[in-house]
């Protein structure tokens, strides 16, 4: 098994972000991290916008942070859409909602396009473990100069393990930075069409 | 250890050959292009006519085979990717490419199995390809894709 996935599954606490362009599996390859790594443990998703969630098996929707209970994952599909990115310094919530996630055991799972575009807020004084997807070379150009390295990075090791591994879905392929790994995470057998475009019927 | 990765191609280039080459090289070679690199190792021959045939980089570069292999390493720069050139000369830690959703074993398609063509094979310094975790043991018949890429033997066996 994989070191990094071995680190996410006894993770009590912390974040998890994906990073990637659009259309790259970050959605899949999340929630399929999160049904290998924690089995039984309640996810719940944050999201002011009313879909359907019965499409995600098990897992539940809340509006607001306040409503998560102890020992939860959540799960925050494209962070700039709910949390501005410079939202921090002007409304506090989020800093003390990221503040007590470690009193109240809870992981955050990230879903965004780029770093840049997300409250650096997340990442301060947290056990992050970022992980990466393919990123187009447009977006990388933009990318915060601390995460670009190892973005570019992750897009040669994902190109190399694709060409290494030609039976794998190409976007099952994940970097991790931290623990240098690239991994392919098999999807979880409820995935469909419906949960990657989960915002398709919702009234903006 | 972080790298910073320049943008434009000519101080990739500059850079990846400084970087590629654990000798000082002289200077016009250091800024040459290089596909020009054989001719300028061909120069080694007037550094001795001018009396500076004794000096050590002059005879470094009078020995053909070191020469054309300093050459190869040069041109070679120009098919690296940028980060993985930095990461193998000035980092050397590797990645480990781990397949859990690799097709199970009782996938019976046999094409992409084995030693596909134009596959990198051992030998390679930047990256520990590490076969999948058992899935089980690879029913009879069916080549198991993890023994296709180590580096010892060849490729499938029916």
């Amino acid at each position: 098994m994989s070191r990094a996935v071995e680190y996410v599954s006894e993770m009590e606490h912390g974040l998890v972000i994906a990073v990637g362009s659009g259309k790259q599996g970050k959605s899949c390859s999340l929630h399929s991290l999160i049904a290998m790594c924690w089995p039984g443990r309640p996810v719940y998703m944050l999201d002011p916008m009313e879909y359907d969630v019965s499409m995600f098996p098990g897992y539940r929707r809340v509006a607001e942070a306040k409503e998560i209970p102890v020992g939860a994952v959540v799960v925050i599909e494209d962070v700039n859409r709910i949390f501005h990115s410079r939202g921090s310094s002007k409304n506090t919530d989020i800093q003390g909602w990221l503040s007590i996630i470690s009193h109240r055991s809870n992981v955050v799972c990230l879903t965004t396009q780029n770093m840049a575009d997300t409250d650096i807020a997340f990442v301060r004084s947290q056990d992050v473990v970022v992980m990466n997807k393919r990123m187009h070379e447009e977006d990388l150009m933009f990318e915060r100069p601390e995460f670009k390295d190892s973005q570019a990075t992750a897009n040669f090791w994902i190109d190399r393990a694709c060409a290494l591994h030609p039976g794998t879905d190409r976007r099952a392929w994940c970097f991790f930075p931290r623990f240098r790994e690239c991994v392919s995470i098999p999807k979880v057998p409820w995935w469909s069409y419906r949960n990657s475009h989960m915002l398709r019927d919702v009234a903006l | 250890m972080t790298v910073r990765v320049a943008s434009d191609s000519e101080t990739d280039r500059i850079l990846s050959m400084r970087a590629s080459s654990l000798i000082p090289l002289p200077p016009e070679v250091c800024l040459a292009d290089p596909a020009e690199s054989r001719g300028y190792f061909r120069m080694a021959a007037f550094y001795g006519a001018y009396g500076l045939g004794s000096h050590p980089v002059v005879a470094l570069l009078k020995d053909e085979r070191v020469g054309s292999m300093m050459a190869s390493a040069l041109s070679r720069a120009d098919h690296l990717d940028r980060v993985s050139h930095y990461g193998a000369w000035l980092g050397r830690s590797t990645v480990v490419i781990e397949d859990l959703a690799g097709p199970t074993v009782d996938d019976p398609s046999p094409a992409g199995r084995g030693a596909g063509p134009g596959r990198p094979q051992g030998g390679d310094p930047e990256a520990e390809a590490q076969p999948e975790p058992g899935h089980g043991p690879p029913s009879g018949g069916c080549p198991d894709r993890a023994s296709g890429e180590s580096a010892a033997s060849a490729g499938p066996s029916p």
